[in-house]
């Protein structure tokens, strides 16, 4: 039922996601951290840009990336001078991408559930004279642990499904830029229908199967939480 | 209309009185876009700015209006089968055109060739006024900008070129793809790809800076661009015999395309 191009699609899917994923935990955590503690006046505006990527159409991005990374622009100016080759049409310039598109979708629920925890735990834990890390790994984390399930579970989900982006910037080069996403718009329209029906069912099964497990774990917790 | 359904109302009447009202504005509705005599083309998204320059001309000696649906002939294509309400349907290639002519969408001999599509080599990079196909036989550290050859024509025509020049699978890996000639174009013209096999028509009417090569027309399949009558009334005619005329196919000419 697979094309083998399918399968390496779908490797690729899943390489770029669990990339971007990991990437966001990184760069969001601090971030989202900052944010819910922050008394900065204009915090406002820098969570309005976060949030920008959910309002935007994929394809805006992908046009301003598309001209940042050539030659003539920013990135790509900074690339030639590092010596390096731009990074349109590769797997680098995707991860780029797919970390600026789906940023909203890890730093809202984690900011989300820092706030919900509030300031009390990490004061309690001073006391204990625990310091800033670790009070922050022992007993931030653990409370926000379905924080970072949703985050992590729809940082994933919805880079997998990403589809403006890759189509401005990818290239669509098998094995290096050539996505789930694309290669069924590739089968529609080419009028290669079962072959697009066999990809589309399972993006739509696991998507389905990864928002179950969200929704699911959110209640466990809920639940725990009120225990 | 709405108002004189509105005082005729009362308290017993009103939900009957207001389907009646729905289903009056609705039929007027209908009844309004039949009778309105504007012609619906499908035009493929290369032919566009040469269609609309013909519609132009049309314009000069009749008044009825012309609605122009630009996009990619696979949409079209799909939206005709479906029911879309286009009157005449000017395709990127013959395929979809036949395939509209066999399911008996329309009567045979409803399908023309309209114009024929001339490949070119295209970079806004390369400043070498001798610029041809043998800067493939050295193409390293490079990308070439073409249309997906499974969804567009001149995709099609420029890996056709590229395996006749056996360039194809040593390149492979340079070759990026857009979705459609246009999307390849931004890639070259971004400078992101070195280089772009387009349609000549389409680096004629974007004017851009660079050089080009025109590529020997043996290289490729010709890329013919097909047309189908999808209503055939009186209208439909005497747009068709227009863009038949002297004058609208020296336009299709000068925007870089061959006639049949």
């Amino acid at each position: 039922m697979f094309l083998e191009s399918d399968i390496t699609a779908l490797f690729i899917t899943l390489k770029l996601a669990a990339i971007t994923t990991l990437i966001l935990l990184l760069l969001g955590t601090p971030l989202a951290w900052w944010l819910a503690n922050t008394r900065w006046r204009y915090k406002f505006m820098l969570e309005a840009v976060i949030a920008l990527p959910l309002v935007l159409p994929p394809t805006v991005l992908g046009f301003y990336l598309l001209i940042a990374l050539g030659s003539n622009g920013p990135l790509g100016k900074f690339m030639n001078f590092l010596g390096g080759q731009s990074l349109a049409f590769t797997f680098t310039g995707l991860v780029i991408g797919s970390v600026i598109y789906s940023l909203p979708f890890v730093v809202q629920p984690l900011q989300n559930s820092f706030n919900l925890i509030g300031r009390r735990p990490m004061e309690v834990a001073a006391t204990l004279r625990a310091s800033p890390l670790d009070r922050f790994f022992t007993v931030i984390v653990p409370l926000a642990r379905p924080g970072f399930f949703t985050a992590i579970i729809l940082g994933f989900a919805h880079t997998v499904g990403e589809f403006g982006v890759v189509l401005m910037i990818g290239g669509n080069l098998p094995g290096e830029t050539q996505v789930v996403s694309i290669a069924i718009y590739d089968h529609v329209e080419s009028l290669s229908y079962s072959h697009a029906h066999g990809l589309s069912a399972l993006l739509l099964i696991s998507s389905f199967a990864l928002l179950i497990t969200v929704y699911a774990l959110n209640r466990r917790y809920s639940f725990n939480v009120k225990e | 209309m709405t108002l004189a359904c509105y005082l005729k109302s009362n308290h017993h009447t009103k939900k009957i009185s207001l389907a009646i009202c729905f289903s009056i504005l609705l039929g007027g509705l209908v009844i309004h876009s039949a009778n309105a005599s504007t012609l619906r083309i499908a035009v493929a998204s290369n032919f566009t700015h040469t269609m609309k320059s013909i519609v132009k001309r049309y314009h000069e000696k009749t008044a009825q209006r012309v609605l122009i649906s630009s996009g990619s002939t696979g949409k079209h294509f799909a939206q005709i089968m479906n029911g879309a309400p286009f009157d005449i349907f000017f395709a990127a290639d013959k395929r979809r055109p036949e395939i509209i002519e066999n399911n008996n969408i329309v009567q045979p001999g409803n399908r023309f060739t309209y114009a024929i599509g001339q490949l070119v080599l295209w970079s806004a990079k390369i400043q070498d006024r001798h610029l041809n196909l043998s800067i493939f036989n050295n193409f390293t550290n490079k990308y070439l900008a073409i249309a997906n050859p499974r969804l567009a024509p001149y995709g099609k025509a420029a890996e056709e070129t590229l395996k006749k020049i056996n360039a194809w699978s040593r390149i492979r890996k340079n070759i990026v793809m857009g979705e459609n000639i246009t999307q390849a174009f931004q890639f070259a013209a971004s400078g992101n790809a070195a280089l772009a096999m387009l349609a000549y028509s389409q680096v004629k009417q974007a004017n851009a800076n660079g050089q080009y090569y025109l590529i020997p027309k043996n290289h490729y399949t010709p890329i013919e661009q097909q047309a189908v009558i999808l209503k055939n009334n009186k209208n439909v005619q005497s747009f068709v015999s227009f863009f038949k005329s002297k004058k609208s196919q020296d336009l299709i000419l000068n925007a870089g395309y061959r006639l049949p």
